[in-house]
């Protein structure tokens, strides 16, 4: 008999139920492994995502995989400080071994476990954010860091990019059941923007929702990321794809940290003359809606943003969480808030004060870094060298042994 | 896609079971014919289920009166609203445009009040949004018609003319049914679908969704990237000689992955439903003519045109050169309704051009038999002669006539021009 | 009758291979309900 002879011999013989049996087990193993999966840490020596473990290469890190990196890496008695937020807190610009954040771990010393869960382009309530949530009731000496500009702060359940993770949460129920949140995650389904995405808004939901019974995330992120790579499709030139192709299979761990040492670049690559007039829209941007000049040429509050804000920042929060969740806000690089008017300087000054003192009376801390920094400390408008880091790191230990006090973590 | 949605799988695994579990046929068609519509509304959405709604309403009563007039006008109004909604700017604005650019565009302008409900596209170039599975509800209609325009029994049962029209598995991407094998691959279905149905049909999805998800998407990211849609030629150009061919082979590959992966998908949901969907593809890169081509691609559309443009053009009863026009027409048609542009039109004659050489060169004084011949003697000669024509008319299928033409003479060159 | 034909009708071995590929199929429609609808396309970062 022939090759395929043979083939179609095998395949007409097979016993259906036989077939049925093994699908049913097959399946059903798998949704047993990725539960028991889903309790591993993988991330062995994990210093923060980078692109191999992020939505940049369609790889989406589960809320399991962040606690179990916690579960694995934190000692008995230490407190728990997740660093949330987007590339800035992230450390673009900073090479693994001085990214801010292990400053961060040597400055607070062995009494606490600083994990760095900060995604680019992420908000406080996505990535970090639900890992920190979810880690409520197991760590409750915790702190949650995040940065946002001043006035902004966005939907309960975050950007599109990240929004699976807070579903995956809940469908597993590791979040709060807060009425506020869950009223305004169901407002921002329905107004005009969030529309055309309902298609997919309703597609994530069912798929977090399979995700609880079956588990398949975690199995096949562990998988790509450990044995062999299973998601395809985003390209990098020179490191995936045809310029060397065993390489497409390779595991995501074997792909180092690639984030380069920006303090080593020249001032002028960093800020190239040509990009100025849209960087300065930019920061004047953060305030130009939350402040107006009155009649007098006085700058007033523009209440409806800070209202607008007031409402979205209680939303995003239930209110057990907000005592512990530290925002930061940066001031821009030098470099461009030398080349505002007096008076756009003066209005940023006013939005952030203003902003810390609406986080604070919401029932939050924050920190305001960046005025006294130099030019040097940054690579660009917000991200900073690892020496900015460093800086960043100095005040914000100072700020969280204020806060582990105050929230009686430590004695004074 | 929506095969390969969280929605639809959830809409499956609550749909296919309580099928098996409505025992009886009585009970399974109605609940089927319920599951379609649901189907159909939420991927259509109400801008696209009206049309078909009103066309099938339409082509039902038409069919029953078993007029041959109203049977001509129903395949009428599927035509129509096919040009409509899929060829509206390709007709007013390339062929009329070309003529006079004021023509085309006021020919456009006029066309949007034809339907004033008819959804504009929001992106790219002025035309409609046509509803969804339109080119296979068209042909399935104008064929249903057609058939019993000939004497042909129609389908005399609304809800069983329904299962036929808007049959959820085969309602997207085909394959294109012929309704007197459907009805009674239907009743054998509901009345006696088993383990074995449930096994093939379970086999053959997966199969389908491994050449689409993990095969067909993960090539199409990887042609769009190494050829983006803003400078394909360009970026081709850019290239070494060998990654130029791995995206040629990628291209070849991809669209047998895709449409066959579909069609798996398709035939396999159908299968655990206990309904057999006619096969749609058959080793078609194992072809040695262009006939042979034809007979394993795409089988349910190739078979449709031969039926329905082909034969009632003439076919071959009208000698040779007759013979060679009608297949130029219908190849054209065939390229034309894969895609709006000329680019698929040069795909269709080029491919019509080559049936027309194979189908014919025999005819050729002296050389056409020695070249037979010598080709019968020599079929793996034969298989690459007709893997080159069809691998090289993907470059049409894919890119602009000019960017494809560039395209295939980098092929040949490890410079940057050809 | 050569020795493939008499594997092919051996039950223990029919069903060992059927339960084989429906292990296969089992793992696999796991692995699609991981790759269907990733939540969005590479999101490629650009700094801002």
């Amino acid at each position: 008999m022939s090759p395929g002879e043979i083939f179609r011999e095998w395949r007409s013989n097979l016993a259906p139920r036989t077939v049925l049996l093994g699908a049913l087990a097959g399946f059903g193993a798998m949704c047993v492994l990725g539960r028991y999966v889903a309790r591993m840490d993988y991330h062995p020596g994990f210093v923060r995502f980078t692109q191999w473990d992020s939505p940049e290469s369609k790889y989406y890190p589960t809320v399991n995989e962040m606690i179990a990196i916690v579960r694995h890496e934190i000692k008995p008695g230490q407190i728990l400080v997740i660093v949330g937020g987007n590339s800035v807190l992230r450390g673009v610009g900073q090479p693994p071994d001085r990214v801010w954040s292990k400053r961060l771990q040597e400055t607070l010393g062995s009494g606490y476990y600083v994990v760095n869960f900060a995604l680019n382009g992420s908000p406080p309530t996505n990535a970090g954010g639900v890992a920190a949530e979810a880690l409520r009731k197991e760590f409750p000496r915790q702190i949650y860091i995040a940065n946002l500009p001043p006035t902004q702060m966005g939907y309960p359940t975050g950007s599109e990019v990240y929004r699976f993770a807070n579903w995956e949460a809940y469908y597993k129920g590791m979040l709060i059941d807060d009425p506020v949140r869950n009223a305004e995650i169901k407002y921002s389904h329905a107004i005009p923007e969030y529309y055309n995405r309902e298609f997919a808004v309703g597609e994530l939901k069912i798929r977090e929702f399979f995700d609880s019974l079956f588990y398949f995330q975690d199995f096949w992120n562990c998988f790509t990321f450990t044995r062999m790579n299973l998601v395809w499709g985003a390209y990098f030139p020179g490191v995936t794809g045809f310029q060397d192709p065993i390489r497409f299979l390779d595991p995501r761990t074997v792909y180092p940290d690639p984030e380069p040492d920006s303090a080593t670049w020249p001032m002028s690559a960093r800020f190239p003359e040509a990009g100025v007039p849209g960087e300065l829209d930019i920061v004047r941007g953060v305030s130009i809606y939350a402040f107006n000049k009155d009649a007098a040429g006085k700058w007033q509050l523009y209440q409806p943003v800070w209202d607008e804000f007031e409402k979205e920042s209680s939303a995003a929060f239930p209110p057990e969480l907000r005592k512990r969740t530290l925002i930061l806000m940066g001031y821009a690089c030098p470099f461009y808030l030398a080349r505002l008017k007096p008076d756009e300087l003066e209005r940023n000054d006013l939005s952030f004060n203003y902003a810390a003192k609406e986080w604070e009376k919401g029932g939050f801390s924050s920190l305001i870094y960046g005025k006294d920094f130099v030019a040097e400390d940054f690579c660009d408008r917000a991200h900073m060298t690892w020496r900015g880091g460093q800086k960043l790191a100095k005040v914000v230990a100072v700020k969280i042994r204020e806060m582990s006090q105050k929230l009686g973590y430590t004695n004074p | 896609m929506i095969f390969n949605t969280f929605w639809f799988v959830l809409f499956a695994l609550i749909v296919v079971p309580a099928y098996w579990l409505l025992l009886k046929p009585q009970l399974r068609l109605p609940f089927l014919a319920i599951a379609c519509a649901v189907f159909h509304y939420h991927f259509a959405g109400p801008a696209g289920v009206l049309p078909i709604i009103f066309i099938g309403i339409v082509t039902y009563f038409c069919a029953l009166s078993r007029n041959r007039a109203a049977c001509a006008a129903g395949i009428a109004l599927s035509v129509v609203a096919l040009c409509f909604y899929k060829y509206t700017h390709f007709l007013t604005i390339e062929v009329l445009g070309a003529l006079n650019a004021g023509w085309g565009a006021s020919a456009l302008a006029a066309a949007k009040h034809i339907v004033p409900g008819a959804a504009l596209a929001t992106t790219g170039k002025e035309t409609f949004v046509p509803p969804l599975g339109m080119s296979f509800f068209a042909f399935e209609f104008v064929h249903y018609l057609y058939d019993v325009r000939q004497g042909h029994e129609p389908i005399r049962n609304p809800m069983r003319f329904m299962l036929f029209a808007i049959f959820f598995p085969s309602l997207v991407a085909g394959p294109i049914k012929r309704f007197e094998q459907f009805q009674p691959s239907l009743q054998k279905g509901a009345e006696s679908v088993g383990a074995t149905d449930v096994a093939l049909g379970l086999r053959r999805i997966a199969m389908g969704f491994f050449k689409k998800v993990v095969i067909a998407d993960n090539l199409t990211l990887a042609i769009a990237f190494y050829t983006p849609p803003a400078d394909p030629l360009g970026h081709f150009a850019a290239l070494t000689l060998g990654g130029r061919w791995a995206v040629f082979l990628m291209l070849g590959t991809r669209i047998l992955m895709d449409f066959s992966g579909y069609s798996d998908i398709a035939i396999g949901l159908a299968r655990l439903l206990g309904i057999t969907l006619p096969e749609n593809f058959n080793w078609p890169y194992a072809a040695t003519s262009i006939q042979d081509f034809w007979q394993r691609w795409h089988i349910s559309l190739s078979s449709w045109i031969r039926d329905y443009v082909y034969i009632p053009l003439g076919g071959n009863r009208h000698g040779l050169l007759r013979k060679i026009l009608n297949g130029l027409a219908a190849f054209a048609l065939c390229g034309l309704w894969h895609g709006a542009a000329w680019n698929f039109v040069a795909w269709g004659v080029y491919h019509g051009l080559g049936l027309g050489i194979c189908a014919n060169y025999p005819a050729i004084p002296v050389l056409g038999p020695v070249i037979k011949k010598l080709l019968g003697a020599h079929r793996p000669f034969c298989w690459i002669l007709t893997q080159a024509f069809v691998w090289f008319g993907w470059l049409l299928f894919f890119y602009a006539v000019s960017d494809a033409a560039g395209m295939a003479g980098l092929l040949f060159t490890s410079g940057t021009a050809p | 009758m050569n020795s493939t034909d008499s594997i092919l009708k051996s039950r223990p071995v029919r069903h060992v291979v059927s339960l084989l590929v429906g292990l296969v199929v089992g793992v696999f429609f796991h692995y699609l309900l991981f790759r269907l609808t990733l939540p969005v396309q590479p999101f490629i970062y650009v700094a801002f």
